[in-house]
């Protein structure tokens, strides 16, 4: 049967004060019946009292008919007799050790020789027996004044147990008193106890929710269920907090796993950027401080303008844009567009220094060069044709660029003509610019800027790994693709 | 933890409400048992029945033997389930003769009556019950010859005398020399005929011993009426020591021997006459022990009082007893250990 709060409380205070209602009830019954005892105790003196002025009267009677003889006498006599013996008074008919029974005793066989010898003396002297008459009314007469005195004598015997009665109940009552004050603050504190524990019962699961709940309100979600499974206003609350728990664990849990997937890519942004530095530093590196030389070869320019050498004054102007543009580069991402315009002026760079040793083809087919792509990354794979695909050759060199649409990817490839890179070369090269299976600084020094920075930054740029390709082209020479994928993703508006 | 606590709190619950409940029946059975006692303390708690009533009747005088009489009855009468009334005048004026108190044992249908006289004249008439049939009655110590009671224990006069005579010579041997006058004081009230049958006896005795001369001098005086009797036998005793010189009074009631004992201190005399007494009390007990009475000669009232009841129930359960019984003198001396 569900036991609501509110009837559990009811029920708690009822029991209390129906407990102390009860005892109060019963004490006063007590009370009351030593009260009622104690003003009973002198009943026995007045009875006997009654007794014997009924005796009186009889005696009284008979005297009246002695010293008469009248018809009114006689049946006065016989009235008081009648009623004396309707009269009846409990007296004891046995001896006995107990002075008050004793006393009795005597006492009824006194009542007793008295009335036998005054109803003889009445029946002698209605006979006109003079002598019988006077015998027995002699023996009455004695024996009354016995009567009398044992009657005085049971009265104070009487009176002395009453008194004694009366004492010792008077002691009861205040004992009882005494007691009964003692039981009501016993009992008040056990109520007190009992209503304590009771509706302890009650509020405590309220505290044990309450201090969940606090802790839950500190972000503390490490707390056991309740294991309360009374079905009440308190269970209720405790399987309802149950849920609350378990569904906020599930959400922790599901923010947590999202946070991890945000800081691994946080992670590979953070490797990405510092990998861009590292290809930009290597690349000045390798020309020993740009701004230097940048304002050398400006001031080239200008020497060989002076001088009207035309041909040295634009080498040096390329020379000097190549590096200008380098240290323009403080962004992570160029534009398509820009990043070719580098690549002519670096070709033309490579064409002054090596001549005639290798072409340089470029085909775009893709409209929108605005796409937005990390810089520096096609002028080390044309660097890497040149250095290591032209290795050994003196001319026929042969280097295309060509930007094109396929499969809605855009696709930027960079083939030669040259040795190639052997299969074993080009795995190892994808393989380790894997983020995950290789640090960013185990690339290979020998490649310059390095392909292995270019495969990473592209791979964390676009964030997929199917970005960059190295396939072997029909003149053994090597092709790198690098391919878009939504590229209205990265079109610059 | 929630539920652990429950059940903590149901214990805890039930264990208080037993407990409220036992301290309360406790109280309530407390409360009951006061009010019970203290009327058990009043009612009958007759828890031995009793058939017989016997009423014991005694002089107002002489109480020490009649209570060690009534000791003696008394101690025989639960082995009779019998109730023993004592009848005594609590004062002068409530002093009732004989036949009055033998009426009342009529009244109140006794079933016996044991009498103990200081009286040897008092007459002693059977009581009737209420059926007519006579109430046995036993007298003790002294009874009238002519009385119609069944039973009498008391003591052989003749024999005392012969005890009185025994203790005059040992009160001569202490004094190491014979006492020529002894004086013998009689209330002339009470017993003047025994006094004489122990008188006699004395003398007999004292005559049988022919070496020493002595002569007892018989001095009669009256306790009836108003009037200080200590100085009557006070003027005597002072009479015959200037008289006769006299150096042993003869008593033959503890009373008596009570009067003749304070006339000595009286005088200043105490350690010059001697007294031999008839039956003891506390009083003479003590003037025993200050040396002032010389000997007490007595029975033992105890066993009277108890003989006197298996008398009685002889009487009442067989019809018959002896009629007479005579008790066993005792002397009662200071040097012999009281």
């Amino acid at each position: 049967m569900k036991k609501g709060i509110r009837r559990r409380l009811m029920q708690s205070f009822f029991l209390a004060s129906g407990i102390i209602s009860l005892v109060v009830i019963i004490i006063t019954f007590a009370v009351s019946s030593v009260v009622n005892t104690i003003a009973n105790s002198y009943t026995s003196n007045a009875k006997l009292k009654e007794y014997s002025s009924l005796l009186v009267d009889v005696e009284e009677s008979l005297e009246g008919y002695m010293s008469l003889r009248t018809y009114e006498t006689i049946n006065t006599y016989y009235t008081l007799r009648a009623r004396f013996d309707m009269r009846s008074f409990d007296l004891s008919r046995y001896p006995s050790d107990n002075p008050i029974l004793q006393s009795e005793y005597v006492v009824f066989q006194l009542v007793v020789s008295f009335l036998q010898n005054a109803d003889s003396a009445v029946y002698a002297w209605r006979a006109g027996n003079t002598t019988e008459t006077k015998k027995h009314y002699t023996h009455a007469l004695n024996a009354y004044v016995f009567l009398m005195e044992r009657i005085a004598e049971l009265n104070d015997l009487y009176f002395n147990a009453n008194v004694q009665r009366y004492n010792v109940l008077l002691e009861v009552v205040k004992k009882v008193s005494l007691g009964s004050i003692f039981i009501i603050m016993i009992i008040i504190l056990l109520n007190i106890l009992l209503v304590y524990f009771l509706v302890s019962t009650i509020t405590q699961p309220l505290v044990e929710i309450s201090e969940v709940a606090n802790r839950l309100a500190e972000r503390d979600f490490d707390i056991p269920l309740f294991s309360y499974s009374k079905n009440n206003e308190i269970g209720n609350i405790c399987r309802a907090f149950n849920r609350m728990i378990i569904s906020i664990r599930e959400y922790i849990d599901t923010i947590w796993e999202k946070a991890i997937q945000e800081n691994e890519l946080r992670e590979k942004e953070m490797k990405m950027t510092a990998l861009y530095q590292e290809a930009r530093l290597n690349a000045l590196q390798t020309q020993i401080h740009p701004h230097f030389l940048f304002n050398t070869l400006n001031t080239g320019a200008q020497l060989a303008m002076m001088e009207g050498s035309d041909k040295t004054c634009s080498f040096l102007e390329q020379v000097a844009d190549f590096y200008r543009y380098n240290l323009q580069q403080t962004g992570q991402d160029v534009s398509l567009a820009d990043e070719l315009g580098l690549i002519e002026t670096y070709v033309y760079i490579m064409k002054v220094r090596f001549g005639d040793r290798f072409d340089f083809i470029t085909d775009i087919r893709y409209g929108n060069l605005q796409i937005r792509i990390p810089g520096m990354i096609i002028q080390p794979l044309i660097e890497n044709c040149i250095k290591h695909g032209f290795a050994g050759m003196t001319k026929g060199g042969k280097i295309s660029l060509s930007v094109y649409e396929k499969d809605a990817s855009v696709y930027i490839s960079v083939s030669d003509n040259g040795c190639g890179i052997p299969l074993e070369v080009r795995n190892n090269l994808l393989e380790k610019t894997n983020p995950i299976k290789s640090p960013a600084n185990t690339m290979d020094p020998s490649h310059g800027v390095g392909l292995t920075n270019v495969i990473s930054r592209l791979r964390m740029y676009f964030k997929r790994d199917d970005v960059f390709f190295i396939d072997s082209n029909e003149d053994g020479g090597t092709i790198f693709s690098i391919r878009i994928h939504n590229v209205h993703d990265f079109i610059d508006r | 933890m929630v539920q652990k606590f429950q059940k903590f709190s149901e214990l805890i619950f039930v264990s208080t409400f037993v407990l409220l409940a036992l301290c309360f029946f406790l109280f309530i059975y407390y409360i009951a048992f006061q009010i019970h006692s203290s009327l058990d303390k009043n009612d009958a708690n007759n828890k031995v029945k009793y058939t017989s009533h016997i009423l014991f009747v005694g002089p107002r005088g002489d109480a020490d033997m009649f209570n060690a009489l009534f000791d003696g009855a008394h101690s025989k009468a639960t082995e009779y389930h019998a109730i023993l009334e004592k009848l005594s005048p609590s004062s002068v004026a409530d002093e009732r003769g004989l036949d009055t108190w033998l009426n009342y044992a009529s009244y109140v249908d006794a079933d016996g009556v044991i009498v103990f006289s200081d009286d040897e004249s008092a007459l002693i008439e059977q009581p009737m019950n209420t059926y007519g049939s006579a109430i046995p009655v036993v007298s003790l110590i002294n009874t009238n010859p002519e009385s119609s009671q069944v039973v009498f224990l008391g003591t052989n006069k003749y024999e005392i005398g012969k005890c009185f005579a025994e203790e005059i010579f040992s009160y001569e041997e202490k004094l190491q020399k014979p006492v020529k006058t002894i004086f013998a004081l009689v209330n002339s009230e009470k017993n003047v005929s025994a006094a004489d049958r122990i008188l006699s006896s004395i003398q007999e005795e004292l005559f049988k011993n022919k070496q020493r001369q002595r002569n007892v001098l018989v001095k009669e005086f009256s306790s009836k009426g108003i009037g200080p009797v200590n100085d009557e036998v006070r003027n005597l005793i002072l009479n015959l020591m200037e008289t006769h010189g006299s150096k042993l009074i003869l008593c033959f009631s503890a009373n008596d021997t009570i009067m003749a004992a304070q006339a000595l201190i009286d005088l200043n005399a105490t350690g010059e006459i001697g007294i031999i007494g008839l039956y003891e009390n506390n009083e003479t007990m003590n003037y025993i022990e200050k040396g002032i009475v010389f000997s007490v000669i007595s029975i033992d009232a105890f066993s009277m009082g108890m003989e006197a009841m298996e008398c009685l129930f002889s009487l009442i359960n067989k019809g018959h007893t002896n009629n007479y019984g005579s008790a066993d003198l005792i002397v009662l001396r200071k040097e012999e250990g009281l």
